[in-house]
């Protein structure tokens, strides 16, 4: 252009129609910015609704466990509303609940490079990382969605969001990570009696039976009649070796719920080791020393069934042949316990089949005299 | 304090002064309106087209209006096409080319709301065509009419042609960078054409609108895809193959079935559109996501929800929809449709390579991603445009090495087995002969311009050899154009005459002797260069050629000859 002849670029320049056309062009431009405007509007408002209808049919077939048909419907309402974060969790559910794990992992995770903090994002990537048995990476979107942003709820979310990890780790058996996560919720969780009861039950996995207990008897106390605050109860204190008060849960339970066959298994179970345990209170020292006599003997015919070392065999069979005085009784009953005690051990040792029911009594008197 | 009326006024004419005796601060002004403008038109297309196809296909419509509205919409469309808006038809890129090239930068306002109007129709009826090249003649019209209404001369208007071509396709893909690539690779021909600044304004101005009005969404939701294995790049280089032979068969197949459309009938013409709008039609009511452009299947398919039968079938299905749709003279570009066969042939190539080696290759959203650029690169063969374009509309970087490798491979082989560029082809369908980017080379001294001539002799058809014999003896010459009227029929030999009469054929007239006129002789164009002149003077034995317009192989402009040729490179020639 710039070797144009200048008395015709001149010519051509000095027209008037420059201004002219100027002028219409801001007219129609004008005209247009009204009519795109008034387009974008329509549009937006119709995508949105449109979007909302899809989400709904979505909401309607997760509930029907459809998740396939539900992630079609929420792809649906990402098309039409891409602004919108609710369609992409939802996709990322639907996705989950069919098992599409790596496509609702690649959804969850756009939404998270988003908002990284967003608390509901994280919990359902956390729930496809456990699915996917990778329990460090779900643990830490539990912990992001803990922590992080919630919209609605966010204490009742994040309590929730504990829970499912704690659930989680109680199923891994991960006891003291469990317990590390039990102890907020102590202080954070509702008060109502489901929610106390859970967070009792996944103390005594965390093997804190004393804080289940302490849960259980206050639930016992706010509401008496309540079966399950006893059973608890009884567990509780069963787990914490307390066998009298797990004995009394058990019954108290039983009598607001008679027949319940876990207080009935569980009072079964007390009364038995009860009967056995030498060193249970109140007993005189006869009776002290002649269970101990039962305990060894029931250790040595256990035994016999994947021999331990010859000495401590001898030792017990020495000891269930003596015959002890009085006055020795009260030392015998621990040496019988300590040599019982070896002898199971040295048999647990050996043997690899698991405790049978019938010697559960047995195994938790020993544990309890080993304390 | 405020200014009073007077002097603002005052102000007003200074500075329109001023800006009527800048050129650059005038074209820098009109490339912003021009792209402004442009910005505005295109979010009205693309608004007007998306609301009006909700309405033709409400949620939960009835399958029998997956026949019926496509049908309608093509029918009405092939109306207005015929009766008011001829030069509305088809993609939109070969008339620019045309309308910047042969008509002086000729767009008319009312081609312009034609296409607005019957691609907005037919598009939205679900017609299997997209809206980007459509785009792009609304965009250059609307800087055509600009120019020639602010009585800028024929060159300026011209330069105004690419600046609203990147504005309308920057708005209409969402893509700025490659809309100014394709108007520099595609419609000039040249990545050195002068007008990059201002057509990097214009883009930037366009996509602003765009912007403002309907936010920075890109027109695909790409997951971030990586390079699972180096040996991956090899089914990438597999899937350029694939893309490319699934592009040379589109291309074959779309020019082959406009030929056949263009031998039937004139009077058809306004009926033709139906064939198209019927046939997506009945393949859209078993499968709707042949239906229109598919871009949200597209999206769909880019996140890995491909099944391999699927994908097969749609791409299989969309080549023939479109090429059905396009050859029968609806109204919508091939850009789009590009793109949805490119991602199903990428989706395919993908779903069978992770099924062979599934450790060393990602999943088919990849490879469609890659097959969307594939496609593009071997249909539209603008391979540069392809990777920026792929690369704006998905933001997804991590994906251009193999991108490029798939590319350059569909380039490379649609280029072997198709000569001319489907623009070309179209153009040429329409008897336009378009400049490829070989015929604006810079060479020599310049184009044929500065050697043709005027022939001193032009023979009527109705000469018999012998009376033409006599009105060329005189002539230097060695051949003469013939013309009957202004329709030029060919160039006739000295040699031929004088075989003619040795075999006393005398008396057979010109038009017998030279026979039906091919569609392809050598000729050359007013803006060929001289040394295509020489090349072609020396492949085809000839010391004179006829210079044609590109608008019509039929009409004569002048001829060129050898020695003025030569003359111009400043040789003298001697004859022998």
């Amino acid at each position: 252009m710039a070797d144009r002849d200048p008395a015709l670029l001149s010519a051509s320049l000095l027209r008037p129609s420059l201004v002219h056309t100027l002028f219409f062009v801001a007219i129609a431009a004008a005209s247009l910015v009204l009519i795109d405007s008034m387009l974008a509007r329509t549009e937006r408002r119709e995508t949105a609704a449109e979007a909302a209808r899809f989400d709904r049919d979505g909401q309607r077939l997760m509930r029907q466990s459809k998740y396939a048909d539900a992630a079609d419907a929420f792809r649906s309402a990402i098309a039409n509303a891409r602004d919108n974060p609710d369609y992409p969790l939802a996709l990322g559910q639907a996705l989950l609940g069919a098992g599409q794990l790596d496509e609702a992992g690649t959804t969850l995770t756009d939404l998270l490079k988003a908002d990284p903090m967003a608390g509901a994002p994280n919990l359902a990537m956390a729930r496809v990382f456990a699915k996917e048995a990778q329990f460090a990476e779900a643990a830490f979107y539990y912990h992001r969605a803990i922590y992080g942003q919630w919209k609605e709820d966010p204490p009742g979310n994040r309590v929730r969001s504990r829970f499912e990890l704690a659930d989680l780790l109680a199923r891994r058996n991960s006891k003291a990570e469990l317990l590390a996560e039990l102890l907020p919720l102590q202080d954070q969780a509702p008060a109502d009696p489901g929610t106390q009861a859970r967070l009792a039950r996944l103390f005594l996995t965390a093997g804190s039976p004393q804080r289940a207990a302490a849960i259980f008897l206050d639930l016992a106390r706010t509401n008496p009649r309540d079966p399950e605050a006893y059973l608890g109860l009884g567990e509780a204190e069963f787990a914490h070796a307390d066998y009298p008060a797990a004995q009394a849960g058990f019954i108290a339970a039983l009598k607001l719920r008679p027949g319940d066959p876990s207080a009935t298994k569980g009072l079964e179970l007390c009364d038995r080791v009860l009967n056995l345990d030498p060193m249970r209170r109140g007993l005189d020292v006869p009776e002290r020393y002649r269970r101990s006599i039962q305990v060894l003997r029931l250790v040595v015919d256990k035994v016999g069934q994947c021999p331990p070392p010859a000495d401590l065999v001898s030792a017990a069979n020495a000891a269930l042949a003596s015959s002890v005085p009085a006055a020795g009784q009260s030392e015998a009953v621990e040496s019988n316990l300590e040599l019982a005690n070896k002898l199971w051990q040295a048999e647990r040792a050996t043997c690899t089949s698991a405790v049978s029911d019938a010697d559960e009594p047995l195994q938790l008197v020993l544990a309890k005299s080993a304390q | 304090m405020t200014a009073s009326p007077v002097s603002f006024t005052s102000r007003l004419h200074t500075w329109i002064e001023e800006l009527r005796h800048s050129e650059n601060q005038l074209t820098l002004l009109l490339s912003v309106v021009v792209g402004v403008l442009v910005g505005l038109v295109t979010v009205a297309f693309i608004l007007i087209t998306g609301r009006l196809a909700a309405r033709m296909y409400p949620a939960g419509g009835a399958g029998w209006r997956r026949i019926l509205v496509p049908t309608l919409g093509s029918l009405s469309t092939g109306f207005l096409l015929s009766r008011y808006f001829p030069f509305a038809r088809g993609s939109g890129i070969p008339q620019t080319k045309f309308a910047m090239v042969v008509n002086d930068g000729r767009i008319l306002l009312r081609t312009v709301v034609g296409k607005l109007l019957c691609c907005s129709t037919s598009l939205a009826s679900g017609i299997a065509l997209g809206r980007e090249g459509p785009s792009v003649q609304i965009g250059a019209g609307v800087a055509s009419v600009i120019g020639r209404n602010s009585g800028l001369s024929v060159k300026q208007v011209k330069s105004l042609i690419p600046v609203g071509c990147s504005a309308a396709l920057a708005a209409a893909f969402n893509t700025p960078i490659a809309a100014v690539v394709f108007t520099l690779e595609e419609i000039m021909g040249d990545l050195h054409a002068t007008v990059l600044g201002t057509a990097v304004l214009s883009s930037a101005a366009s996509w602003m609108v765009l912007h403002y009005f309907l936010g920075d969404d890109p027109l695909f939701h790409v997951p971030d895809y990586r390079l699972v294995h180096s040996a991956e790049l090899a089914v990438y280089a597999v899937l350029g193959v694939v893309g490319g032979l699934g592009s040379v068969v589109f291309v074959k197949l779309l020019l082959w079935m406009r030929d056949r459309f263009l031998r039937l009938p004139a009077k058809t013409v306004w009926i033709q559109p139906v064939v198209g709008g019927l046939t997506v039609g009945l393949l859209g009511y078993f499968f709707p996501d042949v239906l229109g452009v598919g871009y949200n299947f597209v999206d769909r398919v880019l996140n890995g929800d491909a099944v391999l039968k699927t994908v097969l079938l749609l791409a299989a299905l969309k080549i023939v929809a479109t090429a059905t749709c396009y050859a029968s003279g609806n109204a919508g570009g091939i850009f789009g449709p590009s793109l949805f066969i490119g991602a199903m042939i990428g989706a395919a190539t993908g779903g069978v390579a992770q099924k062979l080696f599934p450790g060393i290759t990602g999943g088919p959203g990849a490879y469609a991603l890659v097959g969307m650029g594939t496609a593009f690169a071997g249909i539209i063969r603008t391979p540069f445009t392809s990777v920026i374009m792929i690369f704006e509309l998905t933001r997804d970087y991590t994906i251009i090495v193999p991108l490029m490798i798939s590319n350059t491979i569909a380039y490379f082989i649609s280029q072997k087995l198709q000569h001319e560029t489907i623009y070309d082809a179209l153009a040429q369908q329409d008897g336009v002969h378009l400049p490829s980017s070989h015929s604006h080379e810079p060479s020599g001294p310049g184009n044929v311009t500065l050697a043709m001539r005027t022939p001193p002799v032009i023979l009527s058809p109705k000469f018999t050899v012998r009376e033409a014999m006599e009105e060329v003896k005189d002539s230097e010459l060695d051949s003469w154009p013939v013309s009957a009227g202004p329709r030029f029929c060919g160039m006739i030999r000295h040699a031929d005459m004088a075989r003619a009469l040795t075999l006393e054929a005398g008396e057979t007239t010109l038009a017998d002797l030279l026979g039906e006129m091919p569609a392809e002789f050598p000729h050359v164009h007013p803006d060929h260069q001289l040394h295509l002149a020489l090349e072609r003077m020396g492949s085809n034995g000839l010391t004179v050629l006829p210079v044609v317009s590109r608008a019509s192989l039929r009409q004569l402009i002048g001829i060129v000859v050898l020695e003025d040729v030569l003359k111009a490179y400043g040789v003298v020639h001697e004859r022998l």
